[in-house]
């Protein structure tokens, strides 16, 4: 055991050192992996004195001993299965899986194309209208060199998924994605663009699976959204990677005049799992809702991390986090809400609620406000506690065995969140597992 | 039911010096005095911060952060600002080999 | 550099003071350095183990990086302040060197002649002997000390020193190793057990040269079961030309006891005001922080009470007040290490212009501390459009059977509450005053009556000119 072993560059990052333009790319994408690319080589990783980085282990999400997920030769059909089952039938969907640089459509739904809804890989999107993505992938929403992480992700990504809604137009069915990583030791960067132009309207589920159960593996994901002036978009998230998967996501928004964005994050899976959510509220009227349930267990820790960024007047955003954790795990959560001079009337709410279901259990929660306008209304709470002795009390007295009373007061506590969930064969099975989890 | 992890050979560790190594996704910290060696979480009770960053004096490891310091065998408090020990962990040395035992 | 010979004349009270006249010759110069803290440790005819304490201060003060989070310090320049005694020179030499605005406020407030001067740090002390003498004839017969705290370290040498430095070590944060490394002046108050004293103890009986001292260390030790309410400070704003005030008090509440420190702070706005304030609390122990802050350029402050005994209780009841140009950072820590302890922490914060209140506070739940509970609430009133309030709360659980709760409310006076005062034939300004007055009072109702009415009265003087 060595004290000052020097770091080698693991496969993933020999690639990257070695990284060229690709050919069947845009130009301006390939700079932006290239520029990424330093970036994820001169960035220090944050560590605890960084605010930001408070409860997380940054260092959990860099690329050493890792190489890139190979595309399987099969896939992972029964657990598909499952997930376009969900929707009630597989062919109404249009569902498209994705692991490393391979994107698979599993079904396609005829009256989304009729609509005009685009459905399809990011590297056929790049190819078909490369200069209709252009100006989102560059609009800065998220910074691609600013820090390490991200900037390892836009260096790895040469694939995801493109989800387009033209204006005035309801998407009549729901889109599925599913995001799936790699075996042990390999990392994938899935990425998510989803734009809806003007008054548009879609419903998209995104379903995170594979990984590894046994060793690590890694994913770095970016789910990011634009919605022009009346848009609507329902984003529901399910996590539900192998148990020794590291997982980030960086999820962003940008909300237009009177749009709406309702997201809903599901987290089961994973093992170091860190979850970014920034929502900016850049135009009047705008509103968000952001909703999650998590599950914890073994020892496992997510760390989440909300901005609710209200950068215009009369917008309104409502957070509601909430999560279970049993053995040994450990969930955080720090959320602001930032208030800028002029966004006079903002409506701003955030609430993050934690039960602790075991000895070994822990929470850390840091719900912060920055505001600068003072015609606001915003208020966070916060609250941890075990299942409370009262409401326990109360059902045992009516004849519940205590464990059913438990169990009946974790599931109100989850289905709170869980009724957001617009499928509801999504909604149950996201309710039922955590039922058969408290068994 | 623990485990019995080997992490070194004595002879890696140098004399009275934190060693930061991580054993089934715990950290740890190990500190040779002599013949034996001692074994400690690498999180100040206080803040958190990494143990393998502080000094050791004698039959305690200070915290580079606040000052805080701790008994290298029992993990107890010996100075503020921390208000709770350190976890530890057993250390056995069979021939020379290091073995740390994680629960 | 130009050398001053400055002679002190400490003074003297009769009968349970024992403050000695002493003249002292030095040459004051501005900066820290060891020769400084030497300098000064012989003055005071410190023993050995104190000098050893303030040197292993300075020497970590000296190496520890400035906090990168909290109030802007970029404009402090620590080599121009004074460390000890300053020379002559810098103090107000007459009523006429005090600024217009503390003036008025005087006049207003109606602070009587004598405690103008005091106040303003100009003439001498405030003649309090006969006032007082009654009170020192009783605590001497209680067994209670009540010292300055150079008296304390020279008269209870064993007890300061057995408790000195273990609630806020040196190393805890670079303005207490400043403070321990420069102190002087300060309380050092020791309440034996069972007495529960029915009269506050205030600062402001011990006045010496300084008014109030820029590096102020306080002890305080109640026995088992024994309550002392302490009082620090004054609503009149204090005009110093220090820029730097940077003190620490240590408590240390045995089982069973109970010890409030109130504080109302209303610093000059020149002044930085950087304080750490911990108190530990044992088995069924309660310790109360009531804190005030209306003055200064900028305050970070976070009372905390360190909860190591069963049953143990602690509670920050904070009102911050910021206007144009201040920043007041300021909060709560509770640390739960024993089963069955509860804390409370009510934060009540008011931005004015472009003033900027800031909570940041902590509550953590070591694994053990079975059943603890913690309830903080922060509310945050902003009266101007480019007023600004943030919010940094942090809680760290680690014990299931725990139960802690948090909420923050912003808002702004509202329009309706204004109207239906209004209505009722009440000027603008005084409707905004007693909504403020209104807003605060769960926290100025726990303050002494002549700090509480003082409190509104400044606020009402605030609320002029605030609205049209």
């Amino acid at each position: 055991m060595s004290v000052t072993a020097v770091q080698e560059l693991s496969p993933v990052e020999q690639k990257l050192r070695a990284l060229a333009p690709d050919p069947n790319l845009p130009e301006w994408f390939s700079a932006m992996r290239l520029q990424a690319r330093d970036a994820y080589f001169s960035r220090a990783y944050p560590d605890r004195s960084d605010e930001a980085w408070h409860y997380g282990e940054a260092k959990r999400f860099k690329l050493d001993s890792l190489d890139i997920a190979h595309a399987q030769p099969g896939f992972n059909g029964k657990q598909y299965e499952r997930i376009c089952g969900l929707t009630g039938l597989p062919r109404r969907v249009s569902c498209l899986s994705m692991l490393g640089p391979r994107v698979t459509e599993l079904s396609q739904n005829d009256a989304l194309l009729k609509a005009g809804v685009t459905v399809m890989a990011l590297r056929q999107a790049l190819a078909l209208r490369g200069e209709q993505i252009r100006p989102y992938w560059l609009s800065g929403l998220v910074c691609p060199d600013c820090d390490p992480i991200i900037a390892g992700h836009y260096a790895l990504v040469d694939n995801g998924f493109f989800v387009h809604v033209p204006k005035g137009v309801q998407a009549p069915e729901p889109v599925h994605l599913i995001m799936e990583s790699g075996e042990a030791g390999s990392v994938v960067a899935p990425h998510v663009l989803v734009v809806l132009e003007e008054q548009a309207a879609a419903d998209v589920y995104v379903h995170f699976i594979g990984g590894s159960d046994t060793e690590r593996s890694l994913q770095l994901g970016l789910v990011e959204t634009h919605l022009g002036d009346g848009a609507r978009l329902s984003l529901t998230k399910i996590q539900h990677l192998g148990l020794r998967t590291d997982a980030f996501t960086r999820e962003a928004v940008r909300i237009g005049q009177d749009a709406r964005y309702s997201s809903i994050s599901v987290h089961f899976g994973g093992y170091r799992v860190r979850h970014e959510l920034a929502a900016e509220l850049t135009a009047q009227g705008g509103e968000a809702d952001l909703y999650a349930m998590h599950f914890l267990r073994g020892r496992q820790r997510y760390d989440f991390h909300t901005h609710q960024n209200h950068q215009a007047p009369d917008t309104r955003s409502n957070l509601l986090f909430k999560g279970a954790v049993t053995d040994r795990a450990r969930a955080s959560y720090q959320g602001l809400i930032t208030v800028a001079p002029h966004a006079q009337k903002t409506d701003s709410y955030q609430a993050n609620r934690t039960l602790l279901l075991s000895p070994e259990a822990r929470s850390d929660s840091s719900p912060q406000l920055e505001i600068q306008a003072n015609d606001v209304r915003c208020t966070h709470g916060s609250t941890t506690t075990n299942v409370g002795p009262a409401e326990l009390f109360y059902l045992e007295s009516r004849g519940l065995p205590r464990e059913t009373a438990r169990r009946l007061i974790v599931s109100g506590f989850m289905a709170q969140v869980a009724d957001h969930i617009p499928l509801p064969n999504v909604r149950d099975y996201a309710y039922n597992y955590v039922m058969e989890r408290l068994e | 039911m623990s485990d019995w992890h080997r992490v070194c050979h004595i002879d890696d560790l140098p004399e009275s010096m934190p060693i930061p190594t991580e054993v089934d996704d715990n950290e740890i910290i190990l500190v040779r005095q002599g013949d034996q060696v001692f074994c400690l979480r690498d999180r100040c009770s206080h803040e958190e911060f990494p143990l393998n960053l502080g000094t050791v004096d004698g039959n305690r490891i200070c915290c580079k952060a606040h000052g805080a310091e701790f008994d290298l065998a029992t993990g107890r408090v010996l100075k503020a600002p921390a208000l709770v020990p350190v976890k530890t962990y057993e250390v056995r040395i069979e021939g020379g080999e290091v073995f740390v035992s994680i629960d | 550099m130009s050398e001053q010979v400055a002679s002190v004349e400490v003074g003297s009270y009769s009968a349970g003071w024992h403050d000695s006249a002493a003249k002292y010759a030095f040459k004051a110069e501005p900066g820290l350095s060891e020769k400084v803290v030497r300098q000064l440790s012989e003055m005071k005819g410190e023993p050995r183990w104190m000098l050893d304490f303030r040197l292993r201060s300075l020497r970590h003060y000296l190496e520890r990086p400035l906090p990168t989070w909290g109030g802007d310090l970029s404009q402090l320049d620590f080599d121009k302040i004074y460390y000890y005694l300053k020379p002559e020179a810098q103090n107000a030499r007459s009523w006429d060197d005090v600024p217009e605005d503390i003036k008025k406020t005087f006049d207003r407030l109606g602070i009587p002649e004598a405690e103008r001067t005091v106040l303003a740090g100009v003439g001498a002390q405030y003649d309090s002997e006969s006032v007082y003498h009654n009170l020192q004839g009783k605590w001497q017969e209680l067994g209670v000390i009540f010292l300055d705290m150079d008296s304390g370290l020279r008269e209870h040498e064993d007890i300061v020193r057995a408790h000195i430095g273990t609630v806020i070590p040196p190393e805890d944060n670079k303005f207490a190793a400043l403070n321990s490394s420069v102190w002087s002046g300060g309380s050092f108050v020791y309440v034996p057990k069972g007495i529960k004293l029915d009269i506050p103890l205030q600062a402001y009986f011990r006045i010496n040269s300084d008014r109030a001292g820029q590096f102020e260390r306080t002890l305080i030790i109640a026995e088992e079961g024994a309550f002392v309410h302490y009082i620090e400070g004054c609503t009149a704003p204090v005009f110093t030309t220090d820029a730097l005030h940077s003190a620490v008090v240590e408590i240390i509440c045995k089982p069973g006891a109970r010890v409030r420190y109130s504080t109302v702070q209303n610093w000059a706005h020149n002044v930085y005001n950087l304080v750490t304030k911990r108190a530990v609390a044992m088995e069924g122990a309660t310790m109360e922080w009531v804190d005030g802050n209306i003055g200064s350029r900028l305050t970070m402050k976070y009372p905390s009470v360190m909860l190591v005994g069963e049953g143990a209780t602690g509670e920050v009841l904070s009102v911050a007040y910021a206007q144009d140009g201040q920043h007041q950072d300021t909060g709560a820590k509770m640390i739960h290490v024993a089963p069955g302890t509860s804390s409370r922490i009510i934060s009540k914060s008011i931005s004015k212009g472009s003033g900027r209140a800031t909570y940041r506070g902590l509550v953590r739940i070591h694994d053990g501390a079975r059943h603890a509970k913690s309830n903080v609430q922060c509310d945050a009133l902003l009266l101007g459009e480019s007023s600004r309030t943030d919010t940094y709360p942090y809680m760290e659980i680690d014990e299931d059977t725990a139960s802690v709760g948090h909420e923050a409310r912003v808002s702004k006076v509202s329009g309706e509450q204004l109207f239906y005062l209004m209505q009722r034939g009440i000027s603008e300004e005084q409707a905004m005053a007693m909504i403020v007055s209104g807003f605060i009072e769960p926290i100025t109702r726990e303050l002494p009556l002549e700090y509480a009415v003082e409190l509104n009265r400044l606020i009402e003087l605030e609320m002029e000119g605030s609205v049209g």
